[in-house]
């Protein structure tokens, strides 16, 4: 996290009327149904949501699919409130780089709009490979940039904030790809990405003003300025399961 | 539409084509293929829907271009 972020800053204000989605991701658990619709996941799976949140997806996973499931989340804050509301799921607060799970024991892991926090994909994605049993699931949500395949146009803009690590298809595929998994499945989600565009708006956040503040100072900064022009965001489902070592 | 307007109560919207009073119902605004509900005032018998200018130049104003921008 980084604390001069304004990305950071929406999704770790104390005020929840602050927060910029108000499902907390494109889609909400209807992106988690769509992505769970890709698996084929055996009765009382082990499932673990990495930035669970208040682990409304864990609830979910439990509730309608009977998995085992479990949240891990970094923010003490958010686990906390969790508690307080009385949400009754399995939450644990950990880091996505160092889980608190034994080698080749989930089933699947799933992560729903916050790949692009870490500024280094390849550590996250080998620390699931490693809880992750031969042939589980990576179930991963979230924002891409749409325009080209080979440049990262938001980087160009702005090095200092969590959209830089948003990036295109290829290179999301060739990072999973590269950290042991085969990719069954990407699903283009645009559907839900318009959707939160207009529940973001009409509960008052101003989608524009937002990532354009993300964008940094080369973009002219404030509520009236516009996107530089190669930027356009989508939002996808991607299923990959992990390799098994071919033994000799 | 016209707004009747007693001078101790809200203005009553009256519809133009058929003279009904409107009334707040859920209206679907959809645009490329997405849709939000949204709370308007609406003529029952004409099916005719209200909307604010600040609404229709601020909301959705910028749910079109930012749909239009994807």
């Amino acid at each position: 996290m980084n604390p001069d972020c304004a990305h950071c800053l929406y999704f770790g204000s104390p005020n929840e009327n602050h927060r910029p989605f108000p499902t907390n991701r494109p889609g909400g658990l209807e992106g988690t149904r769509r992505a769970l619709s890709y698996c084929s996941l055996p009765a009382r799976a082990n499932v673990v949501d990495i930035a669970c949140g208040k682990g409304a997806t864990v609830q979910l996973l439990e509730e309608t699919y009977g998995y085992n499931a479990m949240g891990i989340d970094l923010s003490g804050r958010i686990l906390q409130e969790a508690k307080n509301q009385s949400i009754v799921a399995n939450l644990v607060q950990g880091d996505c780089v160092h889980l608190p799970l034994q080698n080749e024991t989930q089933d699947a892991v799933m992560m729903e709009c916050a790949f692009h926090f870490d500024p280094n994909p390849m550590t996250v994605l080998e620390e699931m490979r490693r809880i992750l049993q031969p042939d589980g699931y990576l179930i991963l949500s979230d924002l891409y940039v749409r325009t080209g395949e080979d440049i990262h146009p938001v980087q160009q803009h702005s090095t200092s904030n969590c959209l830089s690590n948003i990036q295109t298809r290829s290179r999301i595929v060739e990072v999973v790809e590269s950290a042991g998994f085969t990719t069954r499945i990407w699903a283009d989600q645009d559907d839900l990405l318009k959707q939160w565009i207009w529940e973001m708006t009409f509960s008052g956040v101003s989608v524009r003003s937002f990532l354009t503040s993300l964008l940094g100072e080369d973009c002219g900064g404030g509520t009236n300025a516009t996107f530089p022009k190669p930027v356009s965001l989508g939002y996808y489902i991607l299923v990959a399961q992990k390799k098994i070592p071919i033994k000799n | 539409m016209s707004a009747e307007n007693n001078s101790n109560t809200t203005p009553q919207w009256i519809c133009g084509k058929c003279g009904s009073p409107l009334q707040i119902e859920a209206v679907n605004l959809s645009y490329l293929g997405s849709g939000y509900p949204v709370d308007l005032l609406v003529c029952r018998k004409c099916k005719r829907a209200l909307v604010p200018a600040d609404m229709a130049l601020g909301k959705m104003l910028e749910v079109e271009k930012l749909l239009e921008d994807k």
